[in-house]
Order: structure tokens, then sequence, then C-alpha cells
């Protein structure tokens, strides 16, 4: 009898501390499943990012804005390899040929949707709200070198509308700049 | 009440309950939706162009630690 109750006692003790690591142990499971969820929904949102980019209106900006500097490719190149006597002289002839290509509304308008579909991006990043190993996988590329093409437009609305944060967060986030491009 | 019971019934609810998470369908790989099957081709004219990789004394490819050069 003595024997019995004995583990009946014991036999109390570890069907408590069972259960208890039984509910430790599923919460924990379901805990990894909804942040794996969350994950995967950032991914998802990312992806569709990419979907847009391939075939929506930043798609037919992007396209626009490279044609237009296939089509001026010789004159460009002429440009950028000639030999200039200082940087501020290429630089110089450099931003007059891209504010010159740009200056009417219609490609005004392409880099307007592309820029800010670029931005919009960075920011859903920044918000948490898409992957950054995706997002920066995909767009990076694209990003830097339409963003390096036209920076002297980007530099020309900065100075405009004297607002030193015109499409800032793009060129941060996708090129990592820290200081002045413009200065 | 012995030893026997609540233990073996414990460690049915653990079988049970490892089951049941494993049950749960989640894929693997996060599926993409709405990916078109033929993908437009890429001409040249799609990736873009970085000046940088001509002439890399631009302003903008100073401080660029992300620059295509790379």
């Amino acid at each position: 009898m003595k024997i019995l109750t004995e583990n009946k006692v014991i036999a109390d003790a570890i069907k408590t501390w069972l259960g208890i690591l039984a509910i430790i142990f599923a919460g924990a499971y379901s805990l990894l499943e909804y942040i794996e969820h969350k994950q995967t929904v950032k991914v998802e949102r990312s992806l569709d990012y990419v979907s847009h980019l391939r075939s929506g209106n930043a798609a037919e900006a992007k396209l626009s804005l490279n044609q237009l500097l296939a089509d001026k490719q010789q004159a460009l190149g002429n440009i950028l390899n000639k030999q200039y006597s200082s940087e501020s002289e290429l630089n110089t002839s450099y931003n007059a040929f891209i504010l010159q290509i740009t200056s009417t509304p219609q490609i005004q308008r392409q880099l307007e949707v592309a820029f800010s579909f670029f931005e919009e991006v960075a920011i859903c990043v920044e918000k948490e709200l898409c992957d950054e190993e995706v997002i920066k996988s995909f767009f990076t590329h694209e990003a830097i070198a339409l963003f390096n093409s036209y920076y002297p437009y980007v530099c020309s609305l900065r100075q405009q509308w004297k607002n030193k944060t015109v499409y800032l967060k793009l060129e941060r986030f996708y090129l990592n700049q820290t200081g002045d491009i413009c200065a | 009440m012995t030893l026997k019971e609540p233990v073996f019934i414990a460690i049915i609810s653990l079988v049970l309950l490892a089951a049941g998470c494993s049950m749960v369908t989640k894929p693997s790989k996060p599926q993409q939706k709405n990916t078109p099957h033929a993908m437009p081709q890429t001409k040249q004219v799609d990736r873009g162009f970085d000046p940088c990789l001509l002439n890399s004394k631009l302003a903008v490819c100073g401080n660029n630690e992300n620059s295509n050069r790379k």
C-alpha cells in the first residue's frame, strides 16, 4: 500500500510536468510557425513588386528610359570616353547632356514613375513589409543603373524644389550613398 | 492509480501533438503568385545602362558602394 501511495505522488508530479512541457512546446511551435508565416507574406509581397516591375507601369517607364539612353548611346559614349582636364568638366558635360534629353514632359513623367516605384519598394523594406534580401536581389542592379544614369535630373529637382530629400530614400537604400552627390 | 497511466497518457498526447503539427501543410519555399510562364525576353535595353562602367569619375560613382562596377 505504501508503494502504491508513493507511486501515486510521483505519477501526479510527472503528469503535471509533462502537461506543462507539452503546453510550452505547443506554444513555442506556434510562435515559430507565426514568424515563418510573416516571413512568407513578406517574400510574397516582394515578389508581387517584382512582377509589377516586369509588366506594370514601372516596366514601361523603365523601358522608355533605357531606350532613350540606347538611342543616345553614341553621344553618351563620346561624353563619357572623352578626356577632360578635370572631373568638374566631365560632370558639367554629363549633367548638361542628361538635362537636355530629359527636358520633355513625357520623359520626366517616365522618370517620376520609375523613381517613385523604386522608392516605394525601399519604403516597403524600411517598414519591414517586404523582404530586404529578395528586394535587393531583384532590384539593386536596375535601380543603380537608372539612378546613376539620370542623377543630374534628380539633382535638378532637388535644386528646383529646394528639397534635398527628393528620391533620397532610393539613393540611400540601393546605392548606400552617404555624401551629397549633387554638391 | 499507478505510475503507468499518466505517463502513458502524456506520451500519447505528445505523439498526437507532434503528428498533428507535422500534418500542417506549409510550403517549404514561398510560392510565386501570378508568375508569368513566359518571362519577357530580356534585351540589353531592358537591363539598363550604368555610366559608371564607362567613366567612374562621375559625381555619382565616387561614394557608391553598390556600384555595378563591382
